[in-house]
């Protein structure tokens, strides 16, 4: 079943001005529940502002959102119920950090939710175990933690609500590889284990092929394309007119297929293009 | 949204008096000050009008931009002539309880209603045509003989720039920040005062780390280019006086002592 | 001019957030020489922005030294020559840009030397032409984007004419529109302009594309060659939490499995061509 749809969403900043600027126009889209969606697009292709709209900080200038089949505008006065449901990651999430320890961090979410103690303190504690924060950093001070950490404090601040949906916009940026992988495989993880649905915006190919199960394109304020992983990346000639690369990986094979050899379409990863080349190179001596 | 909110009120363009000296505008500014406060009649003042419909006309700054920076002050403007039309004694119009409004007062309530008006028309005339780094060059010049007595000019006219180049920048954050809060379940807009002062915790402390990281990255920055404070420093910009000034210094005069001649007149 | 900086066996500690004193260099010796593009690859926390750092005289090691053209960075009275020499650009854009306007701002260290009024103007001009900023010479910093930001803090660098820029994870903030301009320029610089550039960063692709990778770990140099033989290194590489292009794995792996390719392939295009010799070898027609 759908978890997100947007019916016909547009959005407009500074509508009846001079600045005016369409952002999101006349969007079309349903997202499954328990999709891992790794969401491209360049800079000012609406990819922000419409994550902004699935966590109720932004208003449709018009169109419908349903959340898991609800309209999410019906009534304006329980739209926080919808800020729960969907945890928004923003860019440098570590820089919202402002409580005394780690653990009350983490515990905000959880609060403002209205919950006891008890309820918090095992939201809190599950919350870190996800995100790979150990106990002895939950009575230190955020500020006193590395980046990678507390960007970790972060993203555990919003998990701890539990939300059925988690966006991440960029949650790798400014990240060494290192820190990138364990970040990524550590939302992997919670993926499986918890079956949530998860919105990933990112800038690398690599990382999208290596972790999402779909890809939603977003170029000039429309959705260019929602597919599967192999479907988006066999867009090569299309993705690159709009500016936008696939895994280098992926590139190499369509050369190699454009220079005659017949070989799989759908290679996105190092370890799936190892696999398809030996048995090519392994089957053809073996014949 | 907080973006919406522009700083100062340059109005970019390319008039005459856009290019005038800052120097040049800043004094003038305060003559015109004076001006109209040497004024003491009705007819002092229309010269002060007077002034003001030359300069507009030559800056090219619409006149419903002095609406526009009218509009914070309404409640003051209304406050002072509310206050002189009442308190004022003379000859009664109108009487009911214990008010009187009299004649003398209402003529005064005008008389300081104009004159307030000039004031900010005037002077926003000078933060439309100039920036605020002109703005903060001229200070920064006109101040300069108080170097001699240890006044840190440029260490003032430094902040004031460095003010003026985070102001977008923290604003943006600052939304930044909100949002991001808001996305935790954060409840700005509701509740008691204390409730909503509290609420506001969350969003100044990063605010502040973030400000205090700015800054010690920003020192690091300008050590690297060289910096050393005001000593031995030259300017690319410099400023100098020229036609328009003159005129402008001409034109100021000659209403100045228009002025003085219909006090000593009238 | 050869070794325009030289590290000699330098050594450096700092107190960490929790006061753990940290060794950041270790016996880091290093020479760079005059047109040289090195960049300096590693992890968060190896010790690259570090020694960055020493080669402007930010720091100063505790134990060895540092010259820039000869001049010990412990020389305190040489301080501005060797700043102006050796400039610095930072990862954040917004964190170095002082003044309100683009050309104020590339003006600021010129001003700061004292530099005549009219040849500002003429350094200015020509520093924002060099990255390409020009035509926003007279826009707001805020009203620009990263990548521009970034040009126009490399540009207010470029206008001291120094021999060398030392860049610190410039790109890291910028999305991939804002990197490729910014690497764009930086290549640029060293070609046309002959400036040393040094480049610090954890992206691989970026060190791909300079004359020299130097790999740090934990303080120390862990090798220092040029890039077509540094990533050959694929486990050591990974070892130290670090990339490699996906042409230079695959190849990698399939040389692990028996197959004769080229050790030092780093382009896709070069990752195409060995695949399609190797696979032509192997059956002729395809």
């Amino acid at each position: 079943m759908e978890i997100i749809k947007t019916e016909h969403l547009s959005y407009v900043y500074n509508q009846n001005t001079p600045y005016e600027k369409v952002a999101v126009d006349d969007l079309n889209l349903s997202i499954e529940e328990g999709e891992f969606v790794g969401i491209i697009g360049h800079t000012g292709s609406g990819k922000s502002t419409l994550i902004q709209h699935f966590n109720a900080l932004l208003r449709p200038t018009s169109g419908k959102i349903y959340i898991d089949g609800q309209d999410m505008w019906e009534n304006e006065k329980e739209i926080r119920k919808f800020r729960f449901q969907v945890g928004l990651v923003f860019q440098y999430p570590e820089y919202q950090l402002f409580e005394e320890t780690v653990y009350k961090d983490i515990a905000f979410g959880p609060k403002n939710m209205g919950m006891d103690e008890q309820q918090i303190d095992r939201r809190v504690r599950e919350a870190a175990g996800f995100v790979g924060l150990k106990e002895k950093h939950l009575e230190k001070s955020p500020f006193e933690l590395s980046g990678g950490q507390k960007r970790r404090v972060a993203i555990a601040g919003v998990l701890a609500m539990d939300p059925q949906v988690l966006i991440l916009d960029e949650p790798t940026a400014g990240l060494d590889p290192y820190g990138r992988d364990r970040i990524l495989n550590q939302i992997s993880l919670y993926h499986r284990a918890q079956k949530k649905t998860i919105l990933l915006v990112s800038h690398s190919m690599e990382d999208i092929a290596k972790y999402c199960t779909k890809v939603l394109v977003m170029n000039q304020s429309k959705v260019f394309l929602y597919d599967t992983v192999e479907k988006v990346f066999a867009h090569v000639e299309e993705l690159r007119e709009i500016g936008l690369a696939v895994p280098q990986i992926t590139q190499v094979f369509y050369d190699l297929k454009a220079r005659g050899f017949h070989l799989n379409d759908n290679v996105y990863t190092v370890e799936k293009a190892k696999h398809e080349l030996l048995q090519l190179l392994r089957g053809e001596t073996d014949a | 949204m907080l973006k919406d909110i522009t700083i100062g009120q340059y109005f970019p363009g390319n008039s005459l008096i856009h290019r005038m000296d800052p120097r040049m505008k800043i004094v003038l500014t305060f003559a015109y000050i004076i001006m109209l406060f040497v004024a003491n009649s009705m007819f002092g003042l229309l010269v002060g009008i007077l002034f003001l419909i030359v300069t507009y006309g030559i800056s090219k700054v619409p006149p419903r931009m002095i609406l526009k920076s009218m509009k914070p002050i309404v409640p003051i403007i209304l406050f002072t002539a509310i206050l002189n039309m009442f308190f004022v004694s003379g000859t009664p119009i109108v009487e009911f309880w214990i008010f009187k409004i009299t004649r003398e007062g209402i003529s005064l309530a005008i008389f300081m209603l104009v004159r307030i008006v000039c004031l900010i028309a005037g002077t926003s005339l000078m933060t439309y045509t100039t920036s605020p780094i002109a703005l903060t060059d001229g200070i920064e010049r006109l101040l300069g003989p108080l170097k001699k007595i240890r006044f840190p000019v440029h260490e003032l006219a430094m902040m004031m720039t460095i003010a003026l180049r985070f102001i977008p920048t923290l604003i943006e954050e600052t939304d930044k920040i909100m949002n991001a809060q808001k996305a935790r379940g954060a409840d700005l807009e509701t509740g008691s005062l204390i409730q909503r002062a509290k609420a506001l915790i969350p969003i100044l402390i990063p605010l502040f780390v973030s400000a205090f990281r700015r800054a010690d990255e920003l020192a690091l920055a300008m050590e690297c280019r060289c910096y050393k404070g005001g000593e031995g420093r030259t300017r690319m910009k410099i400023l100098h006086m020229g036609l328009p000034d003159l005129f402008a210094a001409l034109f100021m005069t000659i209403c100045f002592a228009g002025v003085i001649v219909l006090n000593i007149l009238l | 001019m050869t070794g325009m900086i030289r590290a000699g066996h330098a050594y450096f500690t700092y107190d960490d957030e929790a006061e753990v004193i940290v060794n950041a260099l270790e016996d880091v010796s290093l020479e760079i020489s005059s047109g040289e593009f090195v960049a300096i690859l590693g992890h968060n926390g190896c010790g690259k922005s570090t020694l960055a750092k020493h080669f402007n005289a930010i720091f100063t090691p505790y134990r060895g030294d540092v010259a820039v053209n000869g001049i010990n960075t412990k020389d305190e009275d040489k301080l501005y020559d060797i700043r102006q020499n050796v400039g610095m650009v930072f990862q954040n854009p917004d964190n170095q840009i002082v003044a309100t306007i683009v050309e104020e701002d590339v003006a600021f260290a010129l001003e700061n030397l004292g530099v005549p009024p009219k040849e500002i103007r003429e350094r200015v001009d020509e520093a924002l032409r060099t990255v390409g900023m020009y035509e926003y010479r007279d826009r707001a910093p805020h009203q620009l984007s990263g990548g521009q930001k970034q040009r126009v803090a490399i540009a207010g660098i470029l206008a001291m004419k120094p021999q060398c820029i030392v860049l610190d994870e410039p790109t890291a903030m910028l999305d991939p529109k804002g990197r490729r301009e910014v690497m764009k320029t930086i290549k640029r610089l060293n070609r046309d302009e002959g400036v040393t550039v040094i480049l610090i960063t954890h992206y691989m692709d970026e060190a791909t594309q300079a004359g020299r990778v130097v790999v740090m770990d934990r303080g120390k140099i862990l090798l220092d060659d040029e890039p077509r033989r540094v990533f050959s290194q694929v486990e050591l590489l990974k070892d130290i939490g670090l990339d490699v292009p996906q042409s230079t794995e695959l190849i990698y792996e399939l040389r692990k499995a028996g197959f004769p390719l080229p050790q030092d392939i780093l382009y896709p295009e070069e990752c195409v061509d060995a695949l399609q010799k190797l696979m032509e070898g192997r059956y002729g027609n395809h």
